[in-house]
């Protein structure tokens, strides 16, 4: 039921409701937790800032969802993109040096493998992620939403009998 | 900006906050407290913690530690405590501690509410690895079951000298029988000697004979003499020779009687250990040792030894256990590798680098308490990390008057534990001293002064304590009035006796505990006592070595005999055959001489005759010339 409720309440935000911008910021937020192993330091800022600024927690809460299963394929090229950072460029290991022995280091977890490798990937995506979020909002808009709801798919799933029952419990106790 | 989240959000932050500055300082302080009741095994108690943040740092009011032998009262209790934390090394999961200072801390306070808490079960001990403790209960056992008898009924009673004493054990008895044994066996050889001597006595017939059937008057021509002078030199040389070999063997045969003789003699090294063996079988004092330390002494020392050895053997087991368990491991999707680069320095999980220490004990309880001051340094989880054994360093007096020191070391830097304790402590009033003996010996010693001086060296497994005192301005106490004379008098020579000085040591290093006991108390009190009991000891005393000395007389005399008999017998039949020989030997000498001068005699005669006849024909010549010229 949850996650009908989400692809719902997505595929909605997508057709109208925030700003482009707003969607794009929150899933290319979500992607740099989703990529992320760890709770770590930098992970609680990002939320900090998913949660501050006005972008779509939906959207966010998709792009972390998603991410995370995307990580569990990249984990091995995110662990030899890390160890490539921290052990092979050399002009970097005094900067590394001396954040391993700054105080709030450990709560960073910076020097596993994992940890730099997915979130130096996700900073990277960051842009392409935020940029091509926001196109496909904006094409979502236009023109693609119309064809979408063509899609047999799309009307076996909003036709569905359990569905139409929890919109209206939904809407009976006003949660949407 | 999402500002109702931010309300939202910051609301239950603030609630957060309030809720945890209101009662961190509680939990912090309920989980100081249960770390070190496990550790204790007692209550232990700390009043108004409070956390300050900047600095990282904790504070209390007052900390005290039941004592898990007497929960009515503390180990220890102090006043305020400060303690500050290594920030930077706090979010690493590590408590390293620079300083912490710990002021009037009060030793065996009175508490008013009982400090028990239900004990763990102890894990079962090894019985193949005893402790030290253990180790010394064994020890104090066999002490005191070797402790002499010094009850003089007693002593009197359990002497019964032919019951304790096996003769054969003796060193001296078995000493005769071998020299006997070897005597006998010496007589087998002389008896092959003899006989081989006798065998010789036909050659020496033959020879006789030969000699004898020389008639010199029946020479008429001196090459027949010539030829028997050869023929009774080749018989000479021939008794030479017998007599030669014989001259060896008698030779020998005297060298080993004399050895044989000489090995009899008992050294008094042997001697010593026979009267050594049954005055210990005996169990009779010996009082010129320490023999009346360790039965005045004896059971206190050993019973303060036993208690301390307590202490000693949980510290040394005690301070590796702190090494922390390894922190749950949860599984992550992937784990990733940690790559670690150079770092300032390592840090434990746990390190208080420096406790300042103030206190002592409680002086409403006692006048005379003691109050002190030092440091200890380098309390950790984890010596190896940082490099710096466990060190303590107390001063302090007693009483304002006494000077105390206490210094130890804890040192798991290497792999092999060894831990140092020192400790002095001087003019120090004992109080009574409880001997505990109910016999006419003194039950305790009262208003003694003691200077002390202690050192204990546990490396891994082995020990090695000593302790120096010096007893000063004692009395002795007995439990008991005298029974007799005697006993009256021992008593006013132990009275007599107002200082000693005492050595203990008590040491495993060749694997096993022992223990000696060193003190001019037994000198001091043993040149009194002997003169009342020590005849009385004495007595006992010849009486063992009188009966030691008749079963060696008798030995001696047992082995003499057979000594005697054999030398007798083998130097007899020497002499015998000596005399045979001699007689041969003047004889053949006799029948040479006589045959050289039967020689000599013809050769005088042959010369005459020669010179006769030569003159007769020269004067004959001259006659018939003197014809012949006159004419």
């Amino acid at each position: 039921m949850f996650w009908l409720k989400f692809i719902t309440n997505f595929i909605k935000i997508l057709r109208e409701g925030q700003t482009p911008k707003q969607i794009a910021g929150g899933f290319a937020l979500g992607a740099i937790l989703g990529l992320s192993p760890h709770m770590t330091l930098q992970n609680l800022i990002i939320w900090a800032i998913l949660l501050v600024l006005d972008v779509n927690l939906s959207a966010a809460t998709v792009a972390i969802t998603t991410f995370a299963l995307i990580a569990y394929i990249f984990d091995p090229l995110f662990h030899r993109l890390g160890y490539f950072i921290l052990t092979d460029i050399d002009s970097l290991r005094p900067f590394w040096t001396s954040l391993y022995n700054a105080p709030l280091a450990p709560l960073t977890k910076f020097n596993n493998t994992v940890v730099m490798g997915s979130f130096f990937g996700a900073i990277i995506l960051f842009l392409p992620v935020y940029i091509g979020m926001k196109q496909f909002v904006v094409a979502y808009r236009t023109h693609l939403h119309t064809k979408i709801e063509r899609l047999k798919i799309y009307q076996i799933i909003s036709k569905n009998g359990l569905v139409q029952w929890y919109q209206r419990v939904r809407d009976l106790g006003g949660l949407s | 900006m999402r500002k109702k989240f931010v309300y939202f959000a910051l609301i239950p932050a603030i609630i957060l906050s309030v809720v945890v500055y209101l009662f961190i300082d509680r939990w912090i302080e309920s989980g100081m407290e249960a770390a070190g009741e496990a550790a204790v095994g007692a209550k232990v108690e700390i009043d108004h913690l409070r956390l300050t943040i900047n600095p990282i740092a904790i504070e209390f009011a007052r900390l005290q530690v039941a004592n898990p032998n007497d929960v009515w009262k503390n180990i220890f209790e102090t006043g305020k405590v400060r303690f500050s934390l290594n920030f930077g090394q706090l979010l690493r999961g590590k408590y390293i501690v620079e300083t912490m200072e710990m002021n009037d801390v009060v030793i065996g306070t009175k508490r008013t509410t009982s400090g028990f808490i239900p004990k763990k079960p102890e894990p079962p001990k090894d019985p193949n690895n005893p402790g030290m403790a253990d180790q010394m209960k064994t020890l104090v056992a066999s002490k005191m079951n070797d402790a002499p008898i010094f009850d003089l009924n007693i002593l009197r009673k359990q002497f019964k000298i032919d019951s304790l004493l096996n003769y054969q054990n003796l060193k001296s008895v078995q000493h005769f029988d071998t020299v006997k044994a070897q005597v006998l066996e010496a007589s087998k050889q002389w008896d092959q000697t003899i006989a081989d001597v006798e065998k010789s006595k036909q050659q020496l017939a033959d020879a006789e004979a030969t000699v004898r059937s020389i008639n010199v008057n029946n020479i008429q021509k001196i090459d027949d003499a010539l030829a028997l002078i050869d023929k009774v030199d080749k018989t000479y040389k021939t008794v030479k020779d017998l007599n030669t070999t014989f001259v060896t063997r008698r030779t020998a045969i005297t060298g080993n009687v004399n050895t044989l003789y000489a090995s009899a003699a008992l050294a008094p090294s042997i001697l010593q250990s026979d009267y050594d063996g049954v005055m210990s079988l005996a169990k009779i004092p010996d009082l010129s040792t320490s023999g009346l330390t360790r039965l005045l002494l004896g059971r206190k020392i050993f019973a303060e030894a036993d208690k301390y050895m307590g202490w000693v053997d949980q510290v040394r087991t005690a301070i590796p256990k702190y090494f922390p368990k390894p922190d749950i491991e949860y599984p992550v999707r992937f784990k990733g590798q940690d790559i670690q680069f150079p770092v300032d320095r390592a840090y434990p999980k746990f390190w208080i680098k420096n406790i300042a220490l103030s206190g002592g004990e409680d002086k409403k309880q006692d006048p005379e308490y003691i109050y002190g001051k030092g440091q200890v340094k380098n309390i950790t989880n984890n010596q190896k990390i940082t490099g710096s054994p466990l060190t303590i360093a107390l001063k302090g007096t007693k009483g304002g008057t006494h000077a105390i020191t206490f210094d130890a070391m804890f040192d798991r830097t290497t792999d092999v534990s060894h831990d140092l304790y020192q400790a002095t402590l001087s003019g120090m009033p004992s109080g009574d001293f409880v001997i505990g003996q109910k016999d006419f010996l003194p039950g305790k010693i009262t208003n003694m002064t003691t200077d002390l001086a202690l050192k204990v060296d546990v490396p891994g497994s082995g020990f090695d304590g000593v302790v120096g005192a010096d007893f000063k301005n004692m009395s002795l106490v007995f439990d008991t009035l005298s029974r007799n004379d005697v006993e009256r008098i021992v008593r006013s020579i132990l009275e007599s006796v107002h200082g000693f000085h005492l050595d203990v040591r008590f040491w495993n290093t060749g694997g096993k505990l022992d223990v000696a006991l060193a003190t001019d108390l037994d000198t001091q009190i043993a040149n009194r006592t002997k003169q009342v009991i020590g005849e009385e000891v004495a007595k006992l005393e010849r009486e063992v070595r009188a009966k030691v000395d008749a079963k060696i007389a008798e030995k001696r005399k047992e082995f003499e005999a057979i000594f005697d008999q054999k030398k007798k017998e083998v130097e007899g039949r020497i002499k015998a055959y000596e005399t045979v020989v001699n007689d041969k030997l003047a004889m053949v000498e006799a029948k040479k001489k006589e045959l050289q001068d039967r020689v000599e005699a013809e050769k005088n005669k042959q010369i005459n005759d020669a010179k006769n006849k030569v003159e007769g024909e020269a004067r004959k010549k001259l006659d018939e010339l003197k014809k012949n010229l006159f004419k």
